[in-house]
């Protein structure tokens, strides 16, 4: 078991094979070594987003972990934006916790969360138009016309089909 | 950058956003990018492109010269072929068919004033794009050649260098014949076979430039097999330091940096094309057809300076047109497939498109045949070797031609993996000249993608010809004004 701190300082109390799925935390945890008094920091998760990555970490602190340098499993993990069942409930939270967690995953090093993550948001845009985007993401459009005209003419052989 | 946002997405880092791009398909790459300045600077990067264009798969494979290396490109270039090799998968599988996507006009006119460069006219071996259409080139029939940028509109440069006075100009370098290839540096180099008029011999020259760099001769040599008594320099090609003359019977291989030829007798070849140190050609023999493949290091190692073909053949194919036919001349095109796969870079499709005339002296369905070309090893595990070999992958006939036309470009892009071609033809009529057919054979099956018109080749153009472009998809001419060359590409 492992004590972990999240920004809002609250301490959880993790095993040691479900820290491990976080490249950051297996890291440190090295450093540490045996001393399970220390408490690891995690200063930019809050509490509420950290305990939705120990779930997820829970759940697939079993499979076998993708090689850094495996390029076959990236090359599959690129050519499908397929989400297992688990985890698509799992992602099914409001936007805010979304890119919290891709966030959170981003920072902990959890390749396998990061890519559900991402690939539910390149679900979200799939087929969407510009102004559906803006409207989805609450992006500002921060264009002025001259710059949205130039960009659409370079598009325009692009887009029309 | 950007004004304060409150949305969420913005707020997450750019290379979150590489993650999450990475997942998203082109088109909706380009609908992001027109949503916000911060998505803008992400994606309109070089940096984005190239990554996009190495994870590209062979679906999407780009059509870019096997010899281009994609970290050389910059990101006007890398953005349009990852776009237009996907736009290229969405039309194949949408029911649409083939459209003009975009046009390009240069203005070829201006540098001829009063017409002093010539009328161009012929069958298209005057003009020509550079793989990948960033330059092209225009031989005039005063015997100048002229480089123009395509995306600037601009001249570039006449070889040899136009005199100020122009009343000084004679027509001094008639005939000559050109190819053009591109180094792996991005520098652009250029076989050109040019003779003074009066004269009976010919020079090989080989002319470099980029686009930081000047016109400049790299090498010149006078070849007795090139000369005007051998007939019209055929077929010109370039590939690297090796560069191939036809005239009528003799193949002149000259490696240019070493300064060194070699003249093959035997065979007159319709067709040449220099891949992976092999010369692949269509060749005619007393006793029918071959493909034939030449290899290069036995040429470059032969202690004659002429060689019989079979001294430096390496492998042969025979060629089947139907046995009581008569056939006219053969055009080929070789494909690599290699696309992020290195270890497989060797085999090539093969196509060859040749008119067929049965005895009767009507016109036949032209015929296509495929062959691949790789290497193959044999012997056992301890004495393991490999050598080069043709192989026919079969035949069809060109059925939806209408037997008025000749059949005259052929091209199979490396997006058109496995049996397919591009097919484009000419009336011999003299009256009209713009009707063409783009066609397509996919596993065998003739497919008809669209009959280009009057308004796809814009009226008549000057030349008989209709030029493709291998690796862009484009096809061109000089129109009939002689002013401009226009450039249409189907992606």
């Amino acid at each position: 078991m492992v004590i972990i701190r999240t920004a809002d300082k609250e301490k959880f109390t993790v095993d040691r094979d479900v820290a491990e799925c976080s490249v950051l935390l297996k890291n440190l945890l090295e450093d540490v070594g045996e001393n399970e008094e220390e408490e690891i920091p995690v200063q930019n998760i809050n509490s509420s987003v950290f305990r939705k990555v120990l779930e997820w970490c829970e759940h697939h602190k079993n499979d076998p972990r993708p090689a850094s340098d495996d390029s076959a499993a990236e090359e599959s993990r690129r050519r499908t934006t397929d989400i297992s069942e688990w985890d698509q409930k799992f992602i099914a939270v409001d936007q805010e916790m979304l890119f919290e967690i891709i966030l959170a995953a981003n920072y902990l090093d959890i390749k396998p969360l990061l890519d559900v993550g991402c690939k539910t948001v390149a679900n979200m845009i799939k087929g969407k138009t510009p102004e559906e985007i803006r409207k989805l993401f609450n992006i500002t459009n921060d264009f002025t016309p001259e710059e949205e005209a130039q960009i659409r003419r370079e598009n325009e052989w692009a887009e029309d089909r | 950058m950007s004004p304060p946002s409150r949305s969420k997405a913005t707020n997450i880092p750019s290379e979150v956003w590489d993650e999450i791009l990475s997942l998203c398909s082109v088109e909706d790459t380009l609908k992001l990018e027109r949503t916000c300045q911060f998505l803008r600077s992400i994606i309109s990067s070089r940096h984005f492109w190239l990554k996009r264009l190495q994870c590209l798969d062979q679906a999407h494979a780009p059509d870019l010269p096997p010899h281009v290396s994609v970290s050389s490109l910059g990101y006007r270039d890398l953005r349009d072929l990852v776009v237009r090799a996907r736009r290229r998968v969405l039309n194949r599988t949408s029911s649409s068919s083939l459209r003009i996507s975009r046009e390009i006009i240069i203005p070829i006119g201006q540098a001829n004033v009063d017409g002093v460069l010539g009328k161009p006219l012929g069958w298209g071996a005057d003009t020509l794009l550079s793989p990948g259409a960033q330059y092209f080139f225009i031989r005039w029939p005063a015997g100048y050649l002229q480089c123009w940028d395509v995306r600037d509109k601009e001249c570039l440069w006449t070889y040899p260098e136009l005199p100020s006075d122009r009343s000084d100009m004679r027509e001094t370098r008639t005939k000559c014949a050109f190819a053009c290839d591109m180094a792996e540096n991005g520098d652009v180099h250029l076989a050109v076979v040019s003779e003074t008029l009066g004269q009976d011999q010919r020079a090989l020259e080989i002319l470099g430039f980029s686009r930081d760099n000047p016109l400049s001769l790299l090498f010149r040599t006078k070849t007795e097999e090139i000369d005007v008594l051998h007939g019209l320099p055929a077929i010109v090609k370039l590939s690297g330091d090796v560069s191939v003359v036809y005239t009528e019977g003799y193949l002149t291989i000259t490696f240019w940096k070493d300064d060194r030829s070699v003249v093959v007798r035997e065979g007159i070849f319709d067709a040449l094309e220099i891949i992976n140190g092999y010369i692949l050609g269509v060749a005619s023999f007393y006793d029918g057809h071959s493909v034939v493949a030449i290899s290069l290091k036995t040429a470059y190692h032969s202690t004659s300076t002429h060689v019989q073909l079979e001294d430096v053949l390496a492998s042969s194919c025979r060629s089947s047109p139907p046995s009581s036919s008569l056939v006219g001349r053969a055009q080929l095109s070789l494909c690599t497939f290699h696309w992020r796969e290195e270890g497989k870079r060797h085999d090539s499709v093969i196509t060859v498109l040749r008119d067929a005339y049965d005895d009767q002296y009507y016109y036949d369905f032209p015929l296509v045949e495929f062959f691949s070309f790789g290497l193959e090893t044999s012997g056992s595990s301890s004495e393991q070797s490999t050598h080069p070999i043709l192989k026919s992958l079969g035949q069809t006939h060109f059925k939806a031609f209408d037997p008025q036309f000749t059949t005259y470009s052929v091209m199979t892009p490396p997006s058109q993996a496995g049996s397919t071609v591009l097919a484009f033809h000419d009336e011999l009529s003299h009256e009209t000249r713009f009707a063409r057919t783009l066609a397509t054979f996919a596993s065998g099956k003739e497919v008809t993608i669209r009959i280009l018109d009057e308004t796809d080749v814009g009226g008549k153009p000057a030349t008989f010809s209709l030029n493709v472009e291998f690796y862009s998809g484009a096809i061109y001419y000089v129109t009939k004004c002689l002013q401009n060359v226009v450039i249409r590409y189907f992606d």
